[in-house]
């Protein structure tokens, strides 16, 4: 709690933290931010960035789970391997991506078999482009690590519930409806509220793969943050803006939490 | 459904006890290693009360470098005995972070490596000692002190400097029947060659134009801007981009992306070192890359080009050592630094690192230098170069000119609209 | 759940059988680019023609390479553990008890989350500083015994685990710590693997926090070490991927060992019927 409390602090501050000057300036940085052309695009990014990876991480998560359960020849391999995209380090899976994005990748040569025009410059270099590049480059690196999850979940499922369905005729279809979901119910608003909180923080792949352009194009909150706090030295300005999108990962957090967590699953 | 009543009736008690102890012995356990680890390297470094110890974070920390580093460290050390000095490696990706950190926490150490474009933040706010005093006697010894300066009085001593040219693929430019008679070339000769090149395939790009990075993109652009007589701040202090001199330059960059790809600074050198990007714009690591991953790689250096063929202005950059304004020993630190930024010490980190230069006028008198063509004509730039104004207040300036520039590469207005809007914006920062 | 038809069976496979592929695809390119001498991206070949171990003796020549890895070990161990035990403490309070405050509470755990670490970087500092802890083991385990995720994690499973156990034994005069530690945590052998694995990835791989914190060489951990070997804008492909599949490898080791884990909870768990 106390760095929340003291970047909450700070945020009221013209604070330069080389020289170490304090200055109350009131809620000057809050002002300024909402007219910061900059920060306004980079909270739109981030949204846009959750909003558009999340359900599909979590649901391709579910269904790789599911499907991993589901006793298949090779289960034993599918379930490490799919999770390998998570342990590798970052920077090699944007260094990886950077090139399956560029002019001639494959990404590229794909796009260009099914008839979709590829930027000159590649994916990445495009302001049309780039976002939606690495949102994709996300989800498919973020998904392994929720099927986990999942696959725990389902392990903790009484198979005689199944059993029970089975008895009133219920098919494959009524049984993932009634007795699976619901029991999923805990692990998926995990999964929802530890992903939100996450993808709203996004930085290492733009830090390595696009620096936040171009033309803004991939410019997130969080790597705002960072350059006007370490690089400007405004901390007192970075933490107004750390501070507006903790309102909104909280904001976020607290809708899942009553979508999905209002009642909790009991055998 | 669960069968519970096995379980209840199970005499748990007995488990609960042996269970708590075998539990308590390990915490204490677990305690005891973890107490015995921090206290043992807590209390390391005893040492003589007589001696002086010196705090030193520097980057070169690849084994070769770091080897250097230490033995110059060593003769440091052996020369005045007195003084121990103790060394921090910092990386180039967060190293920045960690000054900053233990800066504004008041804990910095007492002398500090700084990239030539960062001194002007610490120095305009206080965090650095004046060594004025100390470097009256290797003022004339030394180049290119101004990002150094801050209100007439001395902060950093420049160590290592680099500066940037624009590497040419010779097979490329074969191959597209185009030539360079010398090492200096017009800006008309320059965009005809990238022209050419670019038109031999779809692979095959010119003129390698830096995508939007953050404090890099501007190092590319305000060469052309000074080679052609521009500037940003003039003599009075005032935003000057909207400017002829700057048009034109903006004009002609413009159309070098145009006949070129876009691409990160380390992609391009990638694609120059595999033999498919005809030109570019970039430092001398490139040497030592090449040499490492494609030493069979036919390739020549220019310096910038010019509107007429003379030889343009470059952007330097460089690595300075300085001390911090909390420095306990300054006079013992003042000493360790001139002495490390001596140009014969310099010139053996150069050698090892495979790149790089002290800052003298006169090239020093070794093979690694003299037999290299390339070397010398990067020597020759380096003269020729500029660095940023020292404005505290650059970091925004130049951020409003990459944003310019990316503007125009994307072509999201006309470069004499950008350049006006530009000016307007740095106007701004400069008056506040 | 493994009931479903044969056509669905076949298509799930080939499905989970081309994602695999996908998937493991970086990590053998990492393996087989450490092995290629001199190579620009690009030019790396998929099967290498000839072998070489350069990439990794160059990073092992540094004597103290043994003693980084300890480091990392020592830090990433220590808070695995720590974060076992602590988690399911804190999120059985959060699962099985109501007492006031306990959303406040709960939404402030999470908060803890929410700020970047950039921020709360300096205040952290500062603390370790005041503390006596800088460069120090202290530094690297202490601050991370406990993580806001693990808790939440911990909170969510355990709500979804069915009741009647614990108050079976309660009803035996079991005290809170006995139920945890002795009926909480086995049923919870999937979560805690997941857990573990995850709290190990993290601090294993942890870069930010061991750099700012430390500063000697003795407490230098891998992540550190490996970004201090890379000189200035060098381009070093075979050292980079040797350096990846150094730090990848003991992770892997673990999830495979801990994936064994998430498996048994099916058949080992005490939810038979």
């Amino acid at each position: 709690m106390f760095p929340l409390l003291y970047s909450l602090y700070l945020s009221f501050f013209a604070v330069d933290i080389l020289s170490g000057t304090f200055k109350f300036i009131g809620i000057a940085n809050y002002v300024n931010l909402f007219s910061d052309g900059d920060f306004l695009t980079a909270l739109k990014n981030t949204t846009i960035f959750v909003v558009g990876t999340i359900p599909f991480t979590t649901i391709l998560a579910l269904i790789a789970a599911l499907a991993v359960n589901a006793r298949l020849p090779g289960a034993s391999f599918f379930k490490p391997a799919l999770v390998m995209p998570s342990i590798t380090s970052m920077v090699v899976m944007a260094l990886i991506f950077t090139h399956l994005y560029s002019p001639n990748g494959y990404v590229g040569a794909l796009l260009n078999l099914c008839g979709i025009p590829v930027p000159e410059n590649g994916l990445l270099l495009s302001e049309k482009t780039a976002l939606t590049s690495i949102m994709v480059m996300d989800i498919l690196i973020a998904f392994g690590y929720y099927m986990l999850l999942y696959l725990a979940a389902l392990q903790n499922i009484p198979r005689n519930l199944y059993e029970a369905a089975e008895l009133d005729g219920a098919g494959a279809w009524e049984k993932f409806r009634y007795v699976t979901l619901p029991h999923l119910k805990p692990i998926t608003l995990f999964i929802l509220v530890i992903n939100t909180i996450r993808s709203f923080q996004i930085f290492v792949e733009i830090f390595v793969m696009t620096k936040g352009g171009p033309l803004n194009s991939t410019l997130t909150a969080v790597y705002f943050v960072y350059d006007v706090g370490f690089v400007k030295f405004d901390m007192g300005y970075a933490s107004a803006a750390a501070y507006i999108l903790f309102i909104i990962i909280a904001l976020f957090s607290a809708l899942q939490m009553k979508y999905f967590g209002g009642r909790e699953a009991r055998t | 459904m669960l069968d519970l009543a096995v379980f209840v009736k199970y005499d748990w008690s007995m488990e609960y006890l042996k269970y708590y102890k075998i539990k308590l012995a390990g915490y204490i356990c677990a305690l005891t290693v973890i107490f015995s680890l921090v206290i043992s390297c807590g209390g390391g470094g005893s040492s003589d009360s007589a001696k002086i110890t010196l705090e030193f974070w520097q980057f070169w920390t690849d084994p070769d470098a770091k080897a250097t580093v230490t033995s110059l460290i060593e003769d440091f050390q052996s020369r005045n005995p007195d003084t121990e000095v103790n060394v921090t490696d910092l990386t180039w990706g967060e190293g920045h972070s960690k000054i900053v950190v233990a800066f504004s926490s008041g804990n910095p150490p007492d002398i500090i490596e700084l990239g030539s474009d960062w001194i002007p933040e610490f120095s305009n706010r206080g965090a650095l000692y004046d060594i004025s005093g100390f470097t009256a006697d290797i003022r004339d010894k030394h180049i290119m002190w101004d990002p150094g300066i801050f209100g007439g009085k001395y902060y950093a001593v420049p160590w290592l400097l680099d500066t940037r040219v624009i590497f040419y693929n010779i097979d490329l430019m074969n191959r597209a029947g185009v030539s360079f008679e010398d090492a200096t070339v017009s800006w008309d000769e320059f965009l005809f060659a990238c022209q050419k090149v670019n038109g031999l395939g779809k692979d095959i790009a010119g003129f390698g134009a830096n995508s939007f990075e953050k404090h890099r993109l501007y190092k590319k652009f305000l060469p052309f801007l000074w080679s052609a007589g521009g500037e940003v701040i003039d003599r009075m202090g005032e935003s000057s981009l909207d400017s002829p001199e700057a048009l034109s330059a903006f004009e002609y960059y413009l159309n070098l992306v145009k006949y070129g790809a876009i691409d990160t600074q380390s992609n391009l050198d990638q694609r120059f070192i595999s033999g498919k990007l005809g030109f570019n714009f970039s430092g001398g690591w490139l040497l030592k890359n090449i040499h490492n991953n494609n030493p069979e790689l036919n390739f020549g250096v220019i310096t910038v080009p010019t509107p007429d063929g003379e030889m343009g202005i470059s952007f330097a950059g460089g690595e300075y050592l300085a001390l911090s304004s909390r420095c306990a020993h300054p006079e013992a630190a003042a000493r360790f630094i001139k002495f490390l930024a001596d140009p014969e010490n310099t010139a053996r980190l150069c050698e090892t690192v495979g790149f790089g230069f002290p800052s003298t006028k006169q090239l020093p008198d070794d093979p690694f230098y003299t037999e290299n063509r390339n070397r010398m004509l990067f020597h020759e730039q380096l003269l020729n170069s500029r660095m940023p104004p020292a404005h505290e207040d650059w970091v925004y300036i130049e951020e409003v000119i990459e944003k310019m520039v990316e503007r125009g590469m994307y072509r999201k207005g006309e470069p004499a609209e950008l350049l006006k809007q530009a000016e307007t914006e740095i106007s701004k920062i400069l008056n506040r | 759940m493994k009931h479903y038809p044969p056509h669905i069976k076949i298509t799930l496979f080939i499905a989970l059988l081309f994602m695999s592929l996908l998937a493991i695809a970086p990590l053998y390119y990492m393996l087989s680019g450490s092995l290629q001498e001199g190579k620009t991206f690009d030019a790396i070949d998929i099967i290498p023609d000839s072998l070489s171990l350069k990439g990794y003796s160059f990073i092992f020549s540094s004597s103290r390479m043994l003693r980084y890895i300890f480091n990392s070990l020592v830090a990433s161990i220590s808070v695995v553990i720590g974060n076992l035990i602590l988690s399911t403490i804190v999120g059985y309070g959060f699962a099985r008890y109501r007492f006031p405050g306990k959303e406040i509470l709960f939404a402030s755990v999470l908060a803890v989350m929410m700020i970047p670490p950039h921020v709360i970087i300096i205040p952290l500092y500062r603390l370790i500083n005041f503390l006596g802890w800088y460069d120090s083991y202290a530094a690297l385990i202490i601050p991370w015994l406990i993580n806001p995720l693990g808790v939440f994690l911990m909170r969510q499973y355990i709500s979804s685990l069915p009741p009647e156990i614990e108050d079976a034994a309660r009803v035996d005069g079991a005290g809170d710590l006995y139920i945890v530690f002795r009926i909480i945590m086995p049923l919870a052998k999937p979560a805690l693997a997941v857990l573990a694995f995850q709290v190990f990835l993290t601090n294993w791989n942890w870069f930010l926090y061991p750099f700012i914190l430390t500063s000697s060489d003795s407490m230098r951990t891998l992540p550190v070490a490996l970004a201090l070997l890379k000189g200035y804008q060098s381009i070093d492909y075979q050292q980079m991927f040797s350096a990846s599949t150094i730090s990848a490898l003991p992770v892997i080791i673990l999830f495979m060992i801990f994936q064994r884990r998430i498996i048994s909870g099916l058949t080992a768990g005490a939810l038979k019927s």
